[in-house]
């Protein structure tokens, strides 16, 4: 039978325009009453009400591909237990069968090794969702202002042989969930600064919208020498500048990646900067909620 | 022509919570399922919104290009408003400009879905702008764009021939074309 449903003549068009104009219209007004704030309980309602499945999902989901990577790449399987091997192979591998409570008892135990060898307080906190997609570059954690998260505050993680090191700031907080912008995410700014001697070279870190997996430090002074390999840190300068300042939580030092490829932008200078932790493979990340302890 | 039915309230609320339902797991496989396994961006609910407008009234499909906005706004922390405003603008111009077309076109649903995808990232780069400053566009375009329309331009002719299959079943026709 020939589908002639979709074959609308003009006497509706005009009707389901109003419809659609105005459901446009309704959306508009709740991005500016968003904008404005009005709508911010709402949406941390919102989000605290869906991070605790969401989070249990992300985490079957996670684990379901990691049995079925495992089982059906025996290759690569075997090529990831090589490189366990050269570092903490018989603790790495029983995570797959461990159970969950082992899993958290090891990620307490890394952190208490991070809070050990850094005058940092952290907390731990799972990713619910991952939004790496229209151009953002942003995460949902499972912790909030309940556990005493607030905005601003540096978010580190771990990845193989990687120092801890910045993934992204909290950008927004919700009683039970956190929003953390990534580094990658290109509206994302944080002071950083490379120690070359007896000389600290200032600059200001960016993500860009490209997926190559490179950060951008621009406002390097003109005469700044950096070598590619040079580690690059936070500067931590917000705080010097006000303590009520966004992101005047990050403290200075905290490991960022290291410099690549140095060029020119007209009359300013600009580093390419491989982070040590891509943002989009994480799963779990420390908050660092207190650096003076 | 269709004569719209009078429903009681109870059947629109429900029909509306089944909605909202479907665009929750929509949202589950876009966000967590999909970037897991694939590995990549793929806008699902846009997909879905876009094909659905070549087969249902426009007024239906934009209440759920509302939802499926508003739960991906929520779910990854965006301001309300931001995907649900290029979502229903990507209906509105599909609908516009494809939906006297035949639905029997193969071709069809890969137009809509290009179409669809434009002025969808057109929105979304412009109310990018307007939250956070101006940025590359055309790294906006080789980087998140065209690769995310991409993966939605691969299977947009599978599911449009589901979705069309779906409503065939749904209204009792036979699932086979008389010429």
């Amino acid at each position: 039978m020939r589908d002639r449903s979709s074959f609308r003549g003009n006497p509706g068009l005009r009707r389901n325009m109003i419809v659609v104009g105005g459901l446009l219209v309704a959306a508009m007004l709740l991005l500016l009453l968003d904008l404005q704030g009005t709508l911010t309980p709402v949406r941390s309602y919102l989000t605290n009400l869906l991070t605790p499945g969401l989070t249990a999902l992300s985490s079957i989901n996670q684990r379901l591909n990691d049995t079925w990577s495992g089982s059906t790449d025996y290759q690569t399987l075997l090529q990831e237990r090589d490189a366990l091997r050269k570092e903490n192979s018989d603790l790495k591998a029983q995570i797959l069968r461990i159970p969950r409570i082992e899993i958290e008892n090891m990620r307490l135990r890394e952190q208490l090794r991070i809070e050990q060898s850094n005058p940092w307080l952290l907390i731990g906190a799972n990713i619910a969702v991952q939004s790496i997609s229209d151009g953002r570059n942003v995460a949902v954690v499972d912790v909030g202002s309940d556990q005493k998260v607030a905005v601003g505050m540096a978010v580190i993680a771990r990845q193989s042989s990687s120092p801890p090191s910045l993934i992204g700031v909290v950008s927004e907080v919700n009683a039970q969930s956190a929003n953390i912008l990534l580094i990658s995410d290109y509206s994302s700014s944080i002071s950083v600064q490379v120690y070359r001697g007896t000389e600290i070279v200032r600059g200001v870190l960016q993500g860009t919208i490209n997926d190559d997996g490179m950060l951008k430090m621009g406002e390097i002074e003109r005469e700044a020498n950096i070598a590619t390999g040079d580690v690059v840190v936070t500067a931590g300068l917000t705080r010097q500048y006000g303590e009520s300042l966004p992101n005047a939580y990050i403290p200075a030092d905290v490991p960022v990646g290291i410099t690549r490829n140095a060029y020119d932008e007209g009359r300013s200078n600009y580093v390419d900067v491989q982070p040590y932790v891509n943002p989009e493979l994480v799963r779990y990340v420390w908050i660092i909620q207190n650096d003076t302890k | 022509m269709d004569y719209p039915k009078r429903y009681k309230i109870e059947e629109r609320i429900g029909y509306e919570l089944r909605a909202i339902l479907i665009l929750f797991g929509m949202v589950v496989m876009q966000k967590i399922i999909v970037i897991t396994w694939i590995g990549l961006a793929v806008n699902l609910v846009l997909l879905l919104v876009v094909l659905r407008v070549l087969l249902e009234p426009v007024t239906q499909v934009v209440r759920w290009a509302l939802y499926g906005g508003l739960l991906l706004d929520v779910t990854s922390g965006a301001r309300l408003g931001v995907h649900a405003i290029a979502l229903i603008i990507a209906v509105g111009i599909v609908y516009v400009l494809l939906s006297r077309i035949t639905s029997e076109s193969w071709v069809l649903p890969i137009v809509a879905v290009l179409v669809g995808g434009i002025v969808y990232h057109l929105c979304n780069a412009l109310l990018l702008v307007v939250q956070f400053g101006g940025y590359d566009f055309l790294a906006y375009l080789t980087a998140v764009a065209l690769p995310e329309m991409l993966m939605i331009v691969i299977p947009a002719l599978p599911i449009f021939l589901l979705l069309r299959w779906v409503r065939s079943i749904r209204r009792g026709e036979l699932p086979l074309d008389v010429y």
